[in-house]
Order: structure tokens, then sequence, then C-alpha cells
């Protein structure tokens, strides 16, 4: 039997997370290869329509993560990514749809250890629920 | 000003009101009506901006329908500018929080505007009051309100309202009564000398037995929530018959950008994305993004969607729209804890936040 490989997009801060992700590289940690990352020069530059959009076109996951809380290079722009991932979260739920398939984390850019670990963590979540099952839709 | 203080007449809601604003436009006390008119078309509606005194025998205060969310009509007119002149608008307690989340977001002002408001018994749909059965529909008001209006629990005015009429309470009453809020409506009852003044009961005790039932159908409504097994079924099923009219986005009070997200390149599929998407799937609907377009409103909406149950007045296949955003909207808002058309005062939710909050959703 073919083992489900999960495509995970990741939605990475410029200044922390994908930061983390370059240490956890150049580090050489082992980890999955099944995120896709996309830098975003900040946690709140993702709009939920983002998510979904990618969550719609058969992504089995979606991480956002970003600096830790009060560290954010533009002083609070990961507050509002925060009150942005509640809105989806909640969205998401009311309608019944899977949230655990969306996660946001905050990596520094010194954490390439919790980096891999969170990769290796959420992409055998995802692999746990198995395959999006909008990519079985043709009614979008 | 004492507090319940009420104005009482022996004559109808509709009379009282009508002779209420004749004076004030004959005392220049405010320089137009706005309200809910009736057409010469018997069942059509529309909202007015009255100055002549003569036409306020058009106007129809509070009558069961809402032909478009009076906030929306509101911000028309105070969008530039705020009012120079005073006028009297008569507004649904849906309306005037709609209006207040309006300003907010600088879509409108609130200055020079004396509310006129009511203990909300709902509206029907529009389309029920056009059918030869509407007398029928008319009889029956509390079964054919909107899903929305059964299941809103905030039918009492806000402190934006200078004077409520009592037109929903726990028992019928045989005279009209109208609450007095602010100094601005004591002073103007004063000059009524045809109707008495007195101290009414507080709101909330005689209106508790319809918030019960309210909350109920509430509690139902949001009890309703698809199982995750068949959360995007339901959905995809839902939205099926959706013909793309965005006419739930048109009416919205609370959609006001005026270049939506969804008008844009950035969010039409392009023919070769439609392709590639159709040929992974075996077939896709065109044209697509039907879902993602009802998320994204969603997703805009739900902090600040007032539950006025406009959307699904409107939509022309039948599709529950405003089921959808009021139970999204109230697991929005309680995890913000925001409360849509509360106060002008109160930050708007996605440009505030908390440092400590919502840390069960992060890690």
């Amino acid at each position: 039997m073919e083992i489900f490989e999960p495509r995970i997009i990741g939605f990475l801060c410029n200044w922390c997370s994908y930061a983390g992700a370059d240490l956890a590289g150049t580090s050489r940690l082992k980890m999955p290869p099944n995120l896709v990352p996309v830098k975003v020069m900040c946690s709140s530059r993702v709009d939920p329509e983002m998510v979904t959009d990618a969550f719609l076109r058969g992504a089995d996951g979606v991480l956002i993560a970003g600096c830790h809380p009060g560290d954010c290079h533009y002083d609070k722009g990961n507050y509002y990514a925060r009150r942005r991932f509640a809105v989806l979260k909640k969205v998401v739920e009311s309608l019944g749809l899977e949230a655990e398939r969306l996660r946001l984390s905050w990596i520094s850019a010194s954490e390439g250890a919790r980096f891999q670990q969170i990769v290796a963590e959420f992409t055998e979540t995802i692999r746990k629920l198995g395959p999006n099952p909008t990519q079985k839709e043709t009614l979008l | 000003m004492a507090e319940n203080s009420v104005l009482i007449s022996d004559a109808s809601m509709q009379d009282t009101l009508r002779y209420i604003l004749h004076h004030l436009l004959e005392t220049g006390e405010v320089d137009s009506v706005f309200g809910l008119r009736g057409t010469k078309q018997e069942g059509r509606y529309c909202y007015s901006l009255i100055s002549d005194p003569s036409m306020l025998n058009e106007i129809l205060p509070f009558y069961p329908v809402m032909p478009i969310q009076g906030a929306r009509a509101l911000s028309e007119l105070t969008i530039t500018k705020p009012l120079d002149r005073p006028v009297a608008a008569l507004l649904r307690p849906c309306e005037i929080r709609a209006f207040v989340e309006n300003v907010k977001q600088s879509q409108g002002n609130l200055q020079n505007i004396f509310v006129i408001s009511c203990t909300c018994p709902g509206v029907i749909p529009a389309r029920e009051l056009l059918t030869e059965d509407r007398q029928n529909v008319l009889k029956n008001h509390d079964e054919n309100i909107r899903s929305a209006c059964k299941a809103c629990t905030e039918f009492i005015p806000g402190q934006q309202a200078d004077m409520i009429v009592l037109t929903a309470s726990d028992k019928p009453q045989d005279e009209t009564i109208i609450y007095l809020q602010t100094e601005k409506a004591a002073e103007i009852a004063e000059t009524l000398d045809s109707y008495k003044l007195e101290t009414g009961l507080p709101l909330d005790k005689i209106t508790s037995e319809l918030l019960k039932t309210r909350k109920k159908a509430l509690e139902h409504l949001l009890g309703t929530i698809p199982p995750v097994a068949e959360g995007l079924q339901s959905l995809v099923s839902l939205f099926s018959a959706c013909i793309g009219c965005r006419g739930c986005r048109e009416v919205c009070p609370l959609c006001s950008c005026i270049l939506c997200d969804y008008e844009t390149a950035r969010t039409i599929h392009s023919p070769g994305l439609v392709r590639a998407e159709s040929k992974l799937r075996g077939s896709l609907r065109v044209p697509s993004g039907t879902i993602q377009f009802q998320l994204g409103r969603l997703m805009h909406i739900a902090p600040m969607c007032i539950a006025c149950g406009q959307c699904s007045d409107v939509c022309p296949v039948d599709i529950p729209v405003s089921d959808i955003f009021i139970r999204a909207g109230n697991l929005v808002q309680e995890s913000l804890n925001y409360h849509p058309g509360r106060d002008v005062d109160d930050p708007p939710p996605m440009a505030t936040y908390l440092a400590d909050e919502l840390l069960e959703i992060t890690d």
C-alpha cells in the first residue's frame, strides 16, 4: 500500500520562523520533506482567505509560524495574526470542517530544533488525519 | 432624566409616531425623517428621507419588512460628512448595531441622528409580502419572520436609541408606549401635550419571556453545526445551488469595501488554474471559487456580523446564508470577546488585541 505523504503549506514569517527553518537546514537537522514554505514578511500578512484557498485547493495542512509574542519585528504583528487565526479556526469549526489541519506556532530565529520538531509533529498529525477531502470535491 | 420614563398614547403605534414625526418636522426640531415608506404598489416598500410633513402619511413605522438594511442607506447619507441638520431615523435594533459598526469603519456618522427604535418583533422576508397570501403571512407574523429574527436575542436597542417604542413584549399592549432614553427625547416628549408621561417598567422585565423563546431558538440554531465528518459535504451541497449573484454581499451592511477582494484578479481563478484543477479532480464547476467566496466573506464579516438576516432574505436560491453567518459569528465573537454594534468606542476587533489572550489556539 502506498504511504500517504501529506502536502503542508507553511507560511513562515521572514524575521523569525523562516530564519528558524534556515537554521534547521544549516544545522543539518533531519525532518520530513512535506512542508512547502512560503515566506511572508509577517505572520499577520496571512489573511485567513489565503489559508482557505490553500485548503480548498487540496493542501492537507496549513502551518502559520511567526515570532514569539512580544518579539515581533513589527512590534505587534503576531498579536494580530493570532486574532486572524482565531477567526479562521472558529469559522472552520462552525462549518464542521477539520480545524486540526490548521496550526499557528511561534518559532524564533534561534529555534532550528523547535522548527524541526514542529514540522515532524504536524506532519504526523496530518498523516493520521489522511488526505484532505477537498481534493475530491468538484463543486468548489 | 428619570429612568424608564415613558410616553403613553391611546392611538395606534403608527398614528402616534406619525404625529410625533409631524410635530418634529413642523417645529423644525428635525430637518427630515428617515424611515420605511409604502409605495403605491401593494407589498412593495422602501426607505426614504422625508422632508415634507404631508408625505408622512406614507411612512410605515416598524412595519415588519426590511427591504434593505437601514444602516446601508444611512451610511450612504453620512459617509462623506456628518449630517448638518438633525434627522429623525426609524431604525430597528440590528440596523443600529450595523450602523455603529459602519461608523467604526468610517462608513457613516451618528452625529445629528435622532434614533427612534423599537423592541423588535422581527421582520418578514420581503418576498413573502409579494405573494397573494400576504394577509395570511402578516397574520401569522411570528411564524413567518426571518430565521435570524426568530433567534435574535438582542431585540432591545442599545444606548444609541433616543426613543424606544414597545412593539414586542411578553403581553400585548393596549396603548402605545414609548420609552424616553435620552434628555433630548424627554424634552421632545414635554412639548407633546396630547400624551401622558409616566414611569414604566424596566424593558428587560417586560420582555423576559420573549427573550427566553428567542434564546431557545438561538440555541437550536447553534446546535445544528454539522459534525466534522459531514462538514465539507454539507457545505458543498448547500452551496451547490449558488448562482454567484453576490446578492448576499451587496445587501450586507458590513460588506463595505469599494473593491471586493473577490472582484480582483488576485482571487478570480485563471483559466490555467481551472483547467489544472479540473484535470486533477476529473471535473470542476465553472466559474469556480463559490465556496472560497463564501468562506472569505465569512472570515471578513463574522467578527462583526450583527445577525440581521438580510443575506438570507435576498438569496434567490434559498441558501440559509444568515444561519451560517450567525453560527460562525457567535463562535468568533465569543473567542474575541467582541460585541458588535454595542458602542462606537469599542475598538474594532481585528485592529486590537490583548497580550495574553487566545493562548489555547497557539503553541
